[in-house]
């Protein structure tokens, strides 16, 4: 009860005027920033701390973690919208999202985003009030070896993204996987598949990877739409208006939402607790998991399912980041390192004794979080009706439009041309692999997830010096190997019995 | 209305134009010929880590105070992270930078910097020109006997307060794992290593990428030993999660660290150092003019007391303050040592 | 011309069969694959040997599926290719903003023969957009190109 206690002190800080003013501005900006393809939350708040030196410290941290926590449901819009996913959590967001509002249900898509990022990051945030430091601990036991199995269990959604031709959804993984390969090895410190280029030293910028290989090659196939869009803006004119009303999800949106919702945001909240994992790997397992359970329609055609576990898995991720942040002054995320940054700036030191030199700066945070989490669905849901106008915008002039909105985002990222060519050069090879009918989203997780996978391996490696029992010498590690292989082994399974029962008919 | 239109739309890329120089100012004509200098445009600092970290942090105070104390004869400084290349290209930027343009651009330089430039690419030190020191680091080893052991040490139950301990069960076939992060604690490790006599198969070394990653891995009991500088670890000290076992140093530190020894006391070793520096550097083709001011205006940084408060004391840094001559000396001496080491010619 | 379609839509397993061989003969010279523990060469090669496996297997499979209709590409995709390109190429010379907005201008003018009044609201979105979030608030510094350079 004593959490309880604090968390009503906590709430007395962020509702100050002031607080609340930096904390709808924060949901505002946040949504912004996160809307904008390549700019994504580390950059979003490392370039406002600046600005926030102003601030006492706890209306600083106010300000920045609604702005973090805004730009997990910003970032859904562009996916949503235009299939460019702004950060990469919701790349898995982008599966579902863009062909449900492709089939004429935007608004639906958007809200369901949404309430399910609310609901999502409200039970992140209540877990993290009631364990408060104790759930930081949970993810110390985690070693190589478990996060190696976590990490596997996070690929095996990619087994369920490659669609009807296994072979091809192969050889696009590997691709993926090599491509992350190039760079600095971090455990040796040593460049790796550089081919002698000075760029190439710190390997493929992740985000104008995506902003090539999904957005700017979107556009390319947009073109050939370009005609039928102009047939079909000709035929019906009296095109339905969007309003906050159209876009309300129906009682039956509503209650397929919701198991997704909260499964997922329990899942979450654990996935980012642990070290370095963050808010893509949470939105993958929770899509990964969702896969497991029923959905009215198949994932992947726009399913609300599909939506709601991962937008509600990485919010209730974001939030459980902070536990470790706060608890043990371990940033779980880059966004945490630079809201750890911001921390040492303001004079407190991060680390075990902040929840007891700092409760008020500590509770003041976790309340905010409540509060951003309100505004911030009042501002999303303000705004979704202005945002699906974007859709009415003819395809035609879209082109012209979203290839700008690339090239300035791929240059934003890292301040140089190399980003721009980057997304030049994976925009056209991501459109040729489309074309050819080689999916393209194994490859972008493949992408994320393989360098991390990679490290605890050879980490795991190292500390049993090339054992493999590493793996299984305890019984959480034998947990997660079970979770693991039903995974795997299911669909096998149920294909070769499948094959089986077709083999019976057959001859017969 | 069509030349209406054409109107507007030649005023907006004229916007568009003015507003992208809009930070130049009029013109970068000073520093040339005359022998003194005073900038009249907006100086851009290279930073070739991402927002956020330790040199971004060093950067950015360092322009604050700068603008702050009015040295900078009111121009802006914008930091640019440029981490292309993990950090090459913007360095390669730097040093190949045509004089003109040089006066204006500074490069945020560390020892960690160093390290993989010389080891990875064909740059050198002498490429730039190094403006000043501004503050030097020194690390210590620390432990965390309370986790929960994963480690072969710890489970045979070897004591994590006693680094010697630790070197005699390495001997004898007891795998020890040190972790820590990349660039200086990689070669302090190595220096270790090399001082005590053992093998990386006997004490291995697990690279992570950055001092709370692998802080962390000591708190969950993956590693035995951790290497960090004093400020990472401070808080976990005082809480007593970590405990101080070896001073990386010529000499024992205060404080809460007083209880390391240093290596030379634990047996009969030579104590190992390895200094981490930050620094500030430019392109080599900056004027003369331009770096005395340069050196000069970090001098002045230096001595101010928002450097002490806000950033010597809360990092827990070494004040070592070296104008352009020394800190030119001084590294051009740690990259030769450096490459002898490493058999870099 | 029954071969010609099959060649075609092997380019991809083809390349990326090469880039496997590459992978695992600069790994394995380069970087090593076990030395008691792995190596940074061990992941990408165990990697590239699958690719390689997969790659195959897919080149096999398009060679014998000779029924499905060849993949076709239109000429209009080409333009929106060499549309960036353009900005890419006149970023170095005019900067980045200003390339923009021309091509904003050029694509609206000349492919889609826009009206003026549209072409001036996209304009006036875009200039928003870049200038006000990306220069003024992000401070983000984009390239001035070779003349602005030296006229500034």
């Amino acid at each position: 009860m004593e959490n309880f206690a604090s968390l009503l002190a906590g709430f007395q800080v962020a509702l100050a005027p002031e607080n609340i003013g930096v904390c709808l501005l924060g949901a505002i900006l946040g949504l912004v920033v996160g809307a904008m393809p390549g700019i994504g939350s580390l950059a979003g708040c490392a370039l406002l701390l600046p600005l926030t030196y102003k601030f006492n410290p706890t209306t600083a941290i106010i300000m920045l973690g609604a702005l973090y926590y805004a730009n997990m449901y910003g970032g859904s819009f562009s996916a949503i919208l235009l299939n460019i996913p702004g950060d990469s959590p919701a790349i898995t967001t982008a599966l579902d999202g863009y062909p449900m509002a492709r089939k004429g249900r935007p608004g639906q898509a958007l809200m369901t985003a949404n309430l399910s990022s609310f609901i999502g990051g409200t039970i992140g945030i209540l877990i993290l009030t009631v364990t408060a430091s104790g759930l930081a601990t949970i993810g110390l036991m985690f070693g190589y070896a478990e996060m190696t199995i976590i990490l596997l269990i996070a690929m095996t959604s990619i087994s369920w993204l490659i669609g009807e031709n296994p072979i091809k959804g192969i050889v696009i993984t590997m691709l993926g996987i090599l491509v992350a390969s190039i760079g600095m090895d971090t455990l040796s410190g040593a460049p790796r598949y550089e081919f002698g280029s000075m760029y190439l030293l710190g390997g493929i910028p992740f985000t104008p990877f995506i902003i090539g290989c999904v957005g700017f090659a979107q556009v390319i196939k947009l073109i050939n739409e370009r005609e039928a869009d102009e047939k079909k803006r000709s035929s019906d004119d009296s095109r339905q208006k969007l309003s906050i009303k159209k876009s309300m999800p129906t009682g039956h949106d509503l209650r397929r939402m919701l198991p997704p919702t909260l499964r997922s945001g329990v899942m979450g909240t654990f996935v980012g607790v642990l070290p370095g994992s963050g808010a893509t790997t949470g939105s993958m397992v929770g899509y990964a998991i969702q896969k497991k359970f029923k959905s009215e329609e198949p994932m992947g055609s726009g399913a609300i399912e599909g939506i709601a576990a991962s937008e509600a898995a990485n919010n209730a991720a974001a939030a459980g980041a902070f536990a470790p942040l706060l608890a043990l002054g371990i940033p779980g995320s880059g966004t945490g390192a630079v809201l750890l940054g911001g921390l040492m700036m303001w004079g407190l030191n991060p680390g075990p004794l902040l929840f007891d030199t700092n409760p008020d700066f500590c509770w003041g945070l976790i309340s905010s979080m409540y509060v951003a989490n309100v505004f911030t669905l009042l501002v999303a849901i303000l705004v979704i009706p202005f945002l699906i106008k974007i859709l009415s915008v003819p395809v035609k002039y879209m082109i012209p439009i979203i290839t700008c909105v690339c090239i300035v985002g791929a240059y934003s990222t890292s301040n140089s041309m190399y980003g721009v060519i980057v997304m030049f050069v994976s925009g056209i090879v991501g459109y040729l692999l489309d074309k050819n009918g080689f999916p393209t989203a194994p490859m972008l997780l493949a992408f994320v997830l393989a360098p991390m996978l990679e490290q605890n391996i050879r980490k795991a490696f190292i500390a049993s010096q090339g054992g493999l029992g590493i793996f299984v010498d305890s019984p959480l590690k034998l947990v997660l190997l079970a979770v693991f292989l039903v995974l795997v082994l299911t669909p096998t399974v149920k294909a070769v019995r499948r094959k089986m029962g077709a083999g019976k008919k057959t001859p017969a | 209305m069509k030349k209406l239109m054409a109107l507007t739309l030649a005023a907006l890329m004229l916007l568009a134009l003015t507003a992208c120089g809009g930070n130049s100012g009029n013109s970068g004509t000073s520093g040339g010929g005359s022998d003194t200098f005073t900038p009249s445009k907006t100086v851009t600092w290279t930073c070739t880590s991402s927002a956020g970290g330790g040199s971004d942090i060093f950067s950015r105070k360092i322009s604050e105070i700068m603008t702050n104390e009015g040295l900078v004869n009111g121009q802006t400084i914008v930091v640019s992270n440029e981490t292309d290349g993990a950090g090459e290209v913007g360095r390669n930027k730097i040093a190949t930078m045509k004089a003109g343009d040089a006066d204006y651009n500074l490069l945020t330089f560390n020892s960690g910097d160093l390290m993989p430039m010389v080891q990875n690419t064909k740059n050198r030190a002498a490429n730039f020109r190094i403006l000043a020191i501004m503050a030097v680091d020194k690390q210590l080893l620390f432990s965390c006997p309370g986790s929960d052991s994963k480690t072969d040490y710890a489970k045979a139950g070897g004591s994590q307060t006693d680094f010697a301990a630790a070197i005699e069960a390495a001997k004898n076939g007891t795998f020890v794992v040190i972790g820590g992060s990349k660039g200086d604690d990689i070669t302090t490790y190595n220096k270790l290593l090399a001082e005590v006599g053992l093998t990386d198969a006997q004490m291995s070394y697990i690279t992570y990428d950055s001092t709370s990653d692998a802080i962390t891995a000591a708190l969950g009991g993956n590693v035995d030993f951790v290497i960090s500088k004093p400020a990472a670890a401070s808080q976990y000290v005082e809480s007593g999660d970590l405990t101080p076992v070896l001073a990386l140093s010529t000499e024992r530190y205060s404080g809460n660290l007083a209880g390391a020894p240093t290596l030379s006391e634990i047996g009969d070793y030579e104590n190992v150092e390895v200094p981490v520096w930050r620094g500030v550097a430019a392109p080599a083709s900056m004027s003369d003019a331009a770096a005395a001011f340069w050196s000069d205006a970090l001098g002045k940084v230096a001595a101010t007391d928002a450097w002490h408060k806000e950033y010597l004391e809360t990092n827990q840094l070494l004040d070592q303050y070296m104008d352009t001559t020394a800190a030119t000396t001084y590294v051009t001496d740690y990259e030769a040592d450096y490459m002898a080491e490493n058999g870099i010619s | 011309m029954e071969k010609k379609k099959w060649n075609l839509r092997a380019v991809i397993p083809l390349a990326t069969i090469v880039i496997s061989l590459v992978y695992i003969l600069v790994g394995l010279k380069d970087y090593g694959f076990w030395k008691g523990q792995p190596t940074p060469g061990f992941f990408p090669i165990i990697i590239a040997v699958v690719l390689l496996a997969s790659s195959i297997a897919c080149f096999i499979q398009i060679a014998r599926d000779k029924d499905s209709e060849a993949v076709r590409y239109n000429r209009n995709e080409l333009i929106v290719m060499l549309g960036a390109a353009g900005i890419i190429l006149c970023t170095f010379v005019i900067g980045l903003v200003p390339s923009c907005l021309i091509y904003i201008f050029l694509w609206l003018k000349f492919v889609e023969r826009a009206s003026w009044k549209v072409i001036l609201i996209i304009e006036c979105i875009m200039a928003a957009i870049i200038l006000g979030v990306f220069t003024f608030w992000l401070q983000i510094r984009f390239p001035m190109g070779l003349l602005l350079d030296m006229i500034l």
